[in-house]
C-alpha cells in the first residue's frame, strides 16, 4: 500500500510540476479580464458613468464617445449576476459615479453564464476578480479550454509577445471592424437560434432580482442606471421567439415603473442602425457602436443633468 | 460527478485513502462505500437519492419476504411487486413522455385531437441501470440462485456501487454481491492495472469519443445540406464516438473498481473486430445483452422450439433492447434492423461460429477474417444512423443520400487539417486495440515487460496526448439511458 501510494506520488510529480509552470505562464498573460480589474482597482474613483453587460455593450458601446469620465466593464457572455458581483465589488470604491449602463438583449434575462457555452468564461472572473465559486475548476487557466490552445497562448505571448487584450484603454471591444464582418443569415439565424431558451421562468425570477439589487444599491447612493437593448440585424430578428422578445420587452418596462432611478430604451427595431453598422446579425461594428455611443451619450447628459 | 471532471479526480483520491484507511473492517468499509456513492449520484441531482435509496428498499425487502416465503403464489406475487416498482419508475421516468406523445399522434391519426397534460419529466441518471441491477437480484432470489443479503448498507452498496452505478456494467447479484461480504485484500498489481484500465479509458473518452462527436454533431444537424460522403464519415465518426464513449467508460468503471479491490464484468471486447453481427453482440454492451438472454430470451424459450417461436424471441429481445436504450421510434428502429442482421444466422445455426477473438495468436487477419469484419462494421455503422438520428425520417433521409452520387464527392470539412489529426488518431487507437484484443482492456498487457523508465513514458504520452488532443467536452451518451 505504502509503495503504492509513494510511486503514485512519484508519478505525478512531473506532472504537476509541468502543470503549474502552464498555469502560472497562462495568468500571467495580459487579458481583457485581468486589465479591466486593475483598471477598476486603480480608477474606480474617478468613473462617472460605468458600462455593464455582454458582448452587445462590449462592442457596442465605446466610453470614448461618451462626455464623462467612462469605462466599459463589459466583457463576452457577462451576464447579469456577474454584472451585479461586480458592481457590488467596487460600488464603495466608485465615488463619482452617476449612472450605470446595462445592455438587456433578448436572452439577457433568460440565461447565466453558468449555464450556457460560455460557462469556461467564470474562470476569468475567479481567477482576475476574485468572484467567488464552489467549482474548483473555476480557479484555474488550465482545467478551462483545450491544451493545444493554451500552449498557443503562451508561445504567442513569450515568443511573439502577443497578450490577449482586445479592448481599448477604455474598455471597449477593438475587433468588430466592417471589412471582418460576418454573414449576416448565418449568423442571424445561428445566434437567435442560441438564445431563445427553454424554461424561462427560473432565470426570469433571478435575472429579475438581481436587476432589483443593483437599482436598489444605486438608488441608495444616487446612482441612475439605463438599460437598453441593442440593435439587432433583421436576419437575427426574424428568427427569434416573438414570446421570449415580447417578456423581455414587458417585464423591462415594469421594472422600470419600480424604480424612480431606473430608464429603459430599446434599439432592437431601430431604423436608424443599417447593415453597414453590424459585424454580424446580433453586434454592431466600430461604426455602429459609435452611432450607438453617441445616441447613449445624449441621453446620459440628459438623465444626469435631471432633464 | 462525471468521471472525466475535475470534482471525480478529487473525489477519488479522498474516498480511495479513506477505505483502505480501514482496510481490515470490510463493514466499515461497505458503508464508506455506501456514503461515497450517494455523494457521487447526489451530486448530479440530491432528489434523485430519493428514487435509489426507495428502489434499494424496495427490493430489499421483496428479497427478504421472498426467502421466508414457500407458498408459490405469494412469492411469484413478491416478484411482481419488485417488477412493477422497478418499471413502473423507469416507464413514468424515460416513458411517460413518449407514450403520451405517440398516443396524441394515433389519434390525431384518426381524426381525433386530444390534449393531455405532458410532464417536465427530468430523467434520474442512469434509472435503467440500476433498475435492471436490482431486478435481476429480486429474480434471482426467486430462481433460488441466490440468498437474499439481510444486511441493508450491503444491499444498499450493491445498488448503488459508484463506479458502476450510471452507466454499468449492469453487474448480478451473484457476482458483485458475494464480493461485499469478503476481507478486501490491497493488492498492488491489481490497482496498478485499475490505473491502467482508467487512463485507456479517459483516452478513449476524451480524445477519441469527444473528438469524433465534434463532427458527428455538425454532420447530424447539417444532415439535409451535407454530401453523401460527408454523411458516411459523419456516421463513422459517431460509430467511434459511441464506442470510444461508453467502453471509455466502462473501462474507467471496472479499473476504478479494482482500486477499490472489486471485480465487475467486461462490457466490451473490441467489438468492431466482430466477423458477424452475432460475435458483435457478445462484444458489444455484454453486460446488457447477458442481462436480456438470462432474464427473457432464454426464460421465453429463446433459440429453441420453432422457426416461428425462435424469430420471434429475437425480434422481441432487440427491440426492446432498442427501447430500453431511450423513448424514440429511431431506438426501436435500430434493435429492429440488428434483429434482421441476426435472424439468419440464428436460422442457419451460424450464430456462434466465431467464438474466439480474431486471428488468435497471429499479427494479423486473413483477407477472408479482414472482408468480414469490414462487412459486419459497415452493418453496425448503418444501424448506427437511427441510433444517433433525430427521428426516422431524418435517417432514411441519411441512407438515401449516403447511397446517391454525393458519395463521391470530396466531404465537406476536408479542407480543415484538424480532421486528419482526428483520423490519424482513431487509426494509432484501431491499431493499439488490434493489438491488444487478446487481454481485457487494449493496454492491459502493453509495455509491461519493458523497462520502467519506457513504461512509464508510455503512460506520460497517454496523458499528455489525452490533454493535448482533448475534445470539447461531451457528456457520456449512455447516462442518457
Amino acid at each position: 500500500m505504502k509503495i503504492f501510494f509513494y510511486k503514485i506520488v512519484i508519478f505525478f510529480i512531473p506532472i504537476a510540476i509541468i502543470f503549474s509552470i502552464i498555469e502560472y505562464k497562462l495568468r500571467i498573460i495580459p487579458n481583457n479580464y485581468s486589465y479591466k480589474s486593475s483598471y477598476l482597482d486603480r480608477n474606480a474613483e474617478k468613473i462617472e458613468v460605468l458600462i455593464l453587460g455582454n458582448s452587445h455593450s462590449f462592442y457596442g458601446l465605446n466610453p470614448s464617445y461618451i462626455e464623462y469620465s467612462c469605462f466599459n466593464a463589459a466583457n463576452v457572455s457577462q451576464t447579469i449576476n456577474i454584472d451585479y458581483f461586480i458592481l457590488k465589488k467596487y460600488l464603495t470604491k466608485f465615488k463619482s459615479l452617476k449612472l450605470v449602463i446595462i445592455p438587456i438583449s433578448y436572452s439577457s434575462l433568460f440565461s447565466f453564464i453558468e449555464e450556457g457555452k460560455g460557462q469556461w468564461r467564470i474562470k476569468n472572473y475567479c481567477i482576475y476578480y476574485n468572484y467567488p465559486s464552489y467549482d474548483v475548476k473555476n480557479h484555474f487557466e488550465i482545467l478551462n479550454g483545450k491544451m493545444n490552445y493554451h500552449i498557443n497562448r503562451i508561445t504567442n505571448y513569450h515568443f511573439q509577445n502577443k497578450g490577449d487584450i482586445n479592448c481599448s484603454k477604455l474598455g471597449f471591444g477593438l475587433d468588430y471592424k466592417f471589412k471582418h464582418k460576418l454573414n449576416f443569415e448565418v449568423t442571424g439565424k445561428e445566434a437567435a437560434i442560441r438564445h431563445t431558451k427553454e424554461n424561462i421562468n427560473n432565470t426570469l425570477i433571478r435575472s429579475k432580482q438581481l436587476l432589483r439589487r443593483i437599482f436598489d444599491d444605486c438608488s441608495l447612493r444616487g446612482i441612475k442606471v439605463v438599460l437598453f437593448t441593442p440593435p439587432a440585424h433583421r436576419d437575427y430578428r426574424k428568427w427569434i421567439d416573438e414570446e421570449q422578445f415580447k417578456l423581455m420587452d414587458y417585464e423591462c418596462k415594469s421594472l422600470v415603473k419600480e424604480s424612480s432611478n431606473v430608464y429603459y430604451y430599446s434599439y432592437f427595431e431601430s431604423d436608424k442602425f443599417e447593415d453597414i453598422d453590424f459585424f454580424d446579425a446580433d453586434h454592431l461594428n466600430h461604426r455602429g457602436a459609435r452611432k450607438l455611443s453617441v445616441i447613449l451619450n445624449k441621453l446620459v447628459i440628459k438623465k444626469i443633468n435631471n432633464e | 460527478m462525471y468521471f472525466n471532471s475535475i470534482d471525480f479526480a478529487i473525489f477519488l483520491p479522498i474516498v480511495f485513502s479513506i477505505y483502505w484507511f480501514f482496510k481490515s473492517q470490510y463493514k466499515i468499509q461497505n458503508l464508506i462505500i455506501v456514503i461515497a456513492s450517494y455523494v457521487f449520484y447526489g451530486w448530479w441531482d440530491w432528489r434523485f437519492l430519493l428514487l435509489i435509496i426507495f428502489s434499494s428498499l424496495v427490493d430489499y425487502l421483496v428479497g427478504l419476504f421472498l426467502i421466508k416465503e414457500e407458498n408459490r403464489v405469494k412469492r411469484k406475487l413478491l416478484l411482481w411487486i419488485s417488477i412493477i416498482v422497478n418499471l413502473g419508475l423507469l416507464i413514468f421516468f424515460k416513458y411517460y413522455n413518449f407514450f403520451l406523445e405517440s398516443f396524441i399522434s394515433a389519434f390525431a391519426f384518426f381524426g381525433n385531437e386530444i390534449n393531455p397534460t405532458s410532464l417536465n419529466i427530468i430523467l434520474p441518471v442512469g434509472i435503467s441501470f440500476y433498475t435492471f441491477q436490482t431486478l435481476s437480484y429480486t429474480i434471482d432470489i426467486y430462481k433460488s440462485k441466490i440468498e437474499p443479503t439481510k444486511d441493508f448498507i450491503v444491499f444498499s452498496a450493491f445498488v448503488s456501487f459508484f463506479p458502476q452505478l450510471v452507466a454499468g456494467p449492469i453487474e448480478r447479484a451473484t457476482n458483485l454481491l458475494p464480493q461485499f461480504y469478503k476481507r478486501r485484500i490491497f493488492n498492488y498489481n491489481k490497482a496498478v492495472d485499475g490505473l491502467r484500465q482508467i487512463l485507456w479509458g479517459l483516452f478513449k473518452k476524451i480524445v477519441i469519443a469527444d473528438n469524433c462527436a465534434e463532427y458527428a454533431d455538425w454532420i447530424f444537424s447539417n444532415s439535409t445540406s451535407a454530401s453523401g460522403s460527408t454523411l458516411v464519415f459523419g456516421v463513422i465518426f459517431f460509430t467511434f464516438q459511441i464506442y470510444g464513449d461508453f467502453s471509455g467508460y466502462s473501462d474507467i468503471a471496472i479499473g476504478t473498481s479494482r482500486l477499490f479491490g472489486f471485480n465487475l464484468m467486461r462490457n466490451f471486447a473490441f467489438p468492431y473486430f466482430s466477423r458477424d453481427i452475432a460475435e458483435f453482440w457478445r462484444r458489444w454492451h455484454i453486460s446488457l445483452s447477458t442481462w436480456f438472454r438470462d432474464y427473457m430470451y432464454i426464460p421465453m424459450g429463446g433459440g429453441k422450439g420453432g422457426v416461428v417461436s425462435r424469430v420471434r424471441n429475437t425480434f422481441i429481445i432487440f427491440i426492446v433492447s432498442g427501447f430500453w436504450h431511450g423513448a424514440n421510434w429511431t431506438f426501436i428502429a435500430w434493435g429492429l434492423l440488428n434483429a434482421i442482421y441476426f435472424l439468419p444466422l440464428l436460422l442457419l445455426n451460424k450464430n456462434r461460429r466465431n467464438m474466439e477473438v480474431v486471428a488468435l495468436n497471429k499479427l494479423f487477419p486473413t483477407f477472408n477474417e479482414v472482408l468480414k469484419i469490414l462487412f459486419t462494421f459497415g452493418l453496425t455503422v448503418l444501424a448506427w444512423v437511427f441510433f444517433r438520428a433525430e427521428n426516422i425520417t431524418q435517417a432514411i433521409e441519411i441512407i438515401f443520400t449516403i447511397f446517391s452520387k454525393s458519395l463521391f464527392s470530396v466531404p465537406h470539412f476536408f479542407n480543415s487539417g484538424n480532421v486528419f489529426t482526428l483520423i490519424s488518431l482513431i487509426i494509432i487507437f484501431l491499431i493499439i486495440e488490434w493489438l491488444g484484443r487478446n487481454s481485457e482492456f487494449a493496454i492491459a498487457n502493453l509495455g509491461l515487460k519493458w523497462n520502467k523508465v519506457f513504461r512509464w513514458l508510455f503512460y506520460y504520452s497517454i496523458i499528455f496526448v489525452i490533454f493535448y488532443f482533448s475534445g470539447e467536452k461531451q457528456e457520456f451518451i449512455y447516462f442518457q439511458f
